[in-house]
């Protein structure tokens, strides 16, 4: 009698109407501070409480949230007009000073924000009126409306030393923080002073699910309403045929490379970079191991964004080609069909399980045309110390959420070697410095193309990294879920606007 | 206090000391920056500097280990990644890994036990073949196996468990069960070997010469007799349940002290995995202890304190 009555229960309870929807992640948000938010998992969930001047839109561009409108009366000033009526949680109207006090206290000492460079950039923040708003940069910066995607807190909140409480943590948005159990479970309640429309679920629970098949089983027993990627590809069909779960999917914004680190002798060669573009079957990996939920690649920036260019050099897979380029480059093969190799490299990667399985068949592809590859498989943190240390020749890892262009700076510039960049092979081209720095102070979105346009097609023809593959968002949500769209980050925002359907 | 007892307890104190240092040690000694971790490399020098100042990682391996001991006593200790007090972060985990150790240990000692127990009396007996190849089963299913197998069929098959997370006791059934098979395993044959030998002993012919009845030699004479080498392994186990649950916990998402462990390493939260240990360690002596403890009731031989 007691375990049947123990076990009845958790069927009543996945027939009730939702006033919570449970939404299952892989790993938890580090910080709920939205000016600590550095993480996907923060980033995805925070604009759920803490909404921006501005949110990317669905063609990866800027576009106003917090902001009515703006004026740019030159190149290095904004004037931003307010939405009027907008609410925190607490009841407090949003002003400019809440902006203003957000903005200058990314430079608090001991608060560690990855916002700093924004705060760097950022010579004054005045008042206008009470909705109106004027930020001048130091210099021209074309990326400042997307970092301006920073969650805005109230003055006071944001004047207060940090750590803030979490019960401190107040926004705009449509949700307000609820119970935190840091690692575990983060709940969002509804925000009662929100203006725009009430959400129709009371409370989102993001709920920590570590493990790929419970994440998908948990959904599958319906104890949480709705997963995104990652999503094991070889589990997409049995989910695509449950007739009680909506699988939807969209080309994604995170990008896969094979990053070379040009201080090799080897590597430094780019007849020898080509030749390993030409020998990796990236296909055959798309296809066999990442089961079609990727794309491949040409460049940094997604196909849909604005700044794409599609007419770069392209490196499709012919082994016969890369044995010769390899050849022209002074790497004869020493036997032939033999067993020795023409030189060997190392290759760092993660241990994620897919990763290892894709690095190992980029070492047997390499392998054919005659170069030994040694795969390392690294627990994350030393991964990461060795590539910013610069200790590898190939490493692979992935951009994630690439929306804004500038992105060609932090990665290729040859000043933004780590630590404070992302050149990590120590690419160096005057001309793609005096590009990207050119992009970064434009204006002019027509310009900004044109120019990104010329970077995609030296670094297309010069090779610092391989680009693979870009991934495909999968969204899974219990059918009944309705009105969600996963935001082009992976954000949870449209949450506020989704329904559940009995 | 016994003497013994006091003994003990203060003996708490050298062993903290010395996991605290190793721990210290060899966290230093993986490579990896945590303030680059943390910040990125998109991070400013100067605040990669600031923050390496704040946690004194720019400090001499000496003063950081004295600055470490000194926000301990003071429980000042703050998780890197979450930034928050660690004690914050430990304690609703800490409280989560007991109530899974304790439900798996409940579940490992009430299965174990009595196939022990039956199997060793019936010896040789199909009972014995089927209890052994029961233990051998605990002892080779690994959890990552068993885990999902179990999900599979009790919360998606029947419907009647739920898949992950912790709520009641209907969450805590599975990952307990799959901690506890493997206990169950090993316990049984333990409880089988250790009563075999207790059987055989002079002193049980005895007492069913003086009349006494069987289940009396069994249950009072042998059981206690043959409980104390169980007890040790109980002890050991539940020990390395407290950190060693990693695999099941992440299974079934199941917000433990051995998943924040983990996790805390990846990121370089020093803090947090000296916190994690300490708190590891100081358990794992504390139910050594109350074993201990538990060998002079289950046996009249031991005496924990001398008469004077």
């Amino acid at each position: 009698m007691a375990a049947a009555a123990i076990f009845s229960c958790d069927q009543d309870q996945a027939e009730t109407l939702k006033p919570e929807i449970t939404v299952a992640i892989e790993a938890s948000p580090s910080a709920l501070d939205p000016r600590l938010a550095r993480d996907a998992y923060s980033i995805q969930i925070m604009p759920l409480a803490f909404p921006g001047l501005f949110k990317i839109g669905s063609n990866l561009e800027p576009e106003p949230d917090l902001v009515e409108s703006f004026e740019q009366p030159d190149a290095t000033t904004f004037i931003f007009r307010l939405r009027q009526g907008v609410r925190f949680a607490n009841g407090k109207e949003l002003s400019a000073s809440d902006v203003k006090a957000t903005l200058e206290s990314l430079n608090t000492p001991g608060l560690n924000s990855p916002y700093l460079e924004l705060a760097e950039r950022i010579k004054t923040v005045s008042i206008h009126d009470r909705h109106v708003l004027r930020i001048e940069t130091k210099e021209p910066y074309a990326p400042i409306l997307v970092e301006l995607n920073l969650g805005i807190l109230p003055e006071e909140i944001a004047r207060k030393k940090p750590p803030l409480a979490t019960g401190e943590l107040i926004g705009a948005g449509p949700f307000r923080i609820g119970k935190w159990v840091p690692g575990s479970e983060l709940a969002l309640e509804r925000n009662p002073y929100y203006s725009e429309g009430v959400p129709f679920f009371e409370r989102v629970r993001f709920r920590v699910i570590p493990e790929d098949i419970t994440r998908l089983l948990s959904l599958e027993k319906g104890e949480v309403q709705l997963i995104q990627t990652p999503i094991p590809a070889d589990e997409l069909a049995r989910l695509k045929s449950n007739p009680r779960l909506s699988v939807s999917e969209r080309p994604g914004i995170n990008y896969t490379y094979m990053g070379f680190n040009l201080r090799d002798p080897i590597l430094a060669n780019p007849g020898v970079r080509a030749a390993i573009a030409h020998a990796i079957d990236r296909d055959q990996i798309v296809c066999c191991l990442l089961k079609d939920t990727a794309s491949k690649a040409d460049s940094l920036i997604s196909p849909r964004h604005w700044a794409f260019e599609p007419e770069v050099e392209k490196y499709e897979y012919d082994p016969a080609l890369a044995k010769s380029l390899l050849d022209e480059a002074g790497y004869p093969d020493p036997d032939g069909n033999g067993p020795l190799p023409r030189f060997s490299l190392g290759y760092k990667t993660s241990q994620n399980q897919q990763r290892l399985w894709i690095a190992q068949a980029i070492a047997r592809q390499l392998g054919k045309v005659g170069i030994e590859v040694e795969v390392r498989s690294l627990e994350w943190g030393t991964l990461y110390a060795d590539i910013q240390a610069g200790n590898f020749q190939l490493y692979t890892l992935t951009w994630v959420g690439v929306v804004e262009p500038d992105i060609y700076y932090t990665a290729f510039h040859s000043q933004s070697l780590p630590p404070g960049g992302a050149n990590r092979g120590a690419y160096s081209n005057p001309e793609v410095d005096t590009l990207v720095v050119a992009a970064r102070m434009s204006q002019d979105r027509g310009a900004r193309k044109i120019l990104y346009s010329r970077v995609q097609k030296i670094l297309a023809q010069e090779i610092p990294c391989v680009s693979l593959w870009d991934s495909v968002d999968i969204v899974a949500a219990d059918r009944r879920l309705a009105g969600f769209e996963l935001g082009p980050g992976g954000e949870w925002t449209s949450l506020k606007s989704a329904r559940w359907r009995p | 206090m016994s003497p013994y007892l006091l003994k003990r307890l203060l003996w708490f104190f050298p062993v903290m000391l010395g996991v605290s240092l190793v721990v210290f040690f060899f966290i230093h000694m993986i490579p990896g920056d945590p303030v680059m971790v943390m910040l990125g490399e998109s991070a400013r020098p100067a605040q990669a500097e600031a923050l390496r100042a704040s946690l004194h990682l720019d400090r001499p391996l000496y003063v950081q280990l004295a600055l470490f001991f000194a926000d301990l006593a003071q429980g000042k200790m703050v998780s890197i990644f979450f930034q928050r007090p660690v004690l914050e972060v430990i304690g609703p985990r800490l409280l989560a890994t007991f109530e899974l150790a304790l439900f798996a240990m409940a579940i490992a000692v009430l299965i174990a036990l009595p196939v022990g127990i039956v199997s060793a009396i019936k010896k040789n007996s199909w009972i014995d073949f089927l209890s052994r190849v029961f233990s051998l089963l605990g002892v080779s299913m690994p959890n990552f196996w068993l885990g999902p197998l179990l999900i599979i069929l009790f919360s998606i098959w029947l419907g009647w468990l739920p898949v992950s997370g912790r709520g009641g006791i209907r969450h805590l059934i599975l990952p307990s069960l799959t901690l506890g098979m493997a206990m169950a395993g090993l316990l049984s044959r333990m409880s089988r070997a250790s009563m075999l030998e207790v059987l055989a002993a002079p002193y049980l012919r005895s007492g069913r010469a003086r009349g006494l009845s069987e289940a009396s030699i069994i249950l009072r004479h042998a059981l206690r007799n043959a409980l104390i080498p169980i007890l040790t392994v109980v002890g050991l186990q539940f020990g390395a349940l407290l950190s060693g649950a990693f695999i099941t916990e992440t299974i079934f998402a199941w917000p433990g002290i051995g998943r924040l462990l983990i996790n805390a390493i990846f990121t370089r939260d020093f803090p947090l995995v000296q916190a994690c240990v300490l708190v590891i360690a100081a358990s794992y002596l504390t139910v050594n202890l109350l074993v201990d403890l538990c060998y002079a009731l289950v046996d009249a031989r031991v005496r924990l304190w001398r008469e004077q």
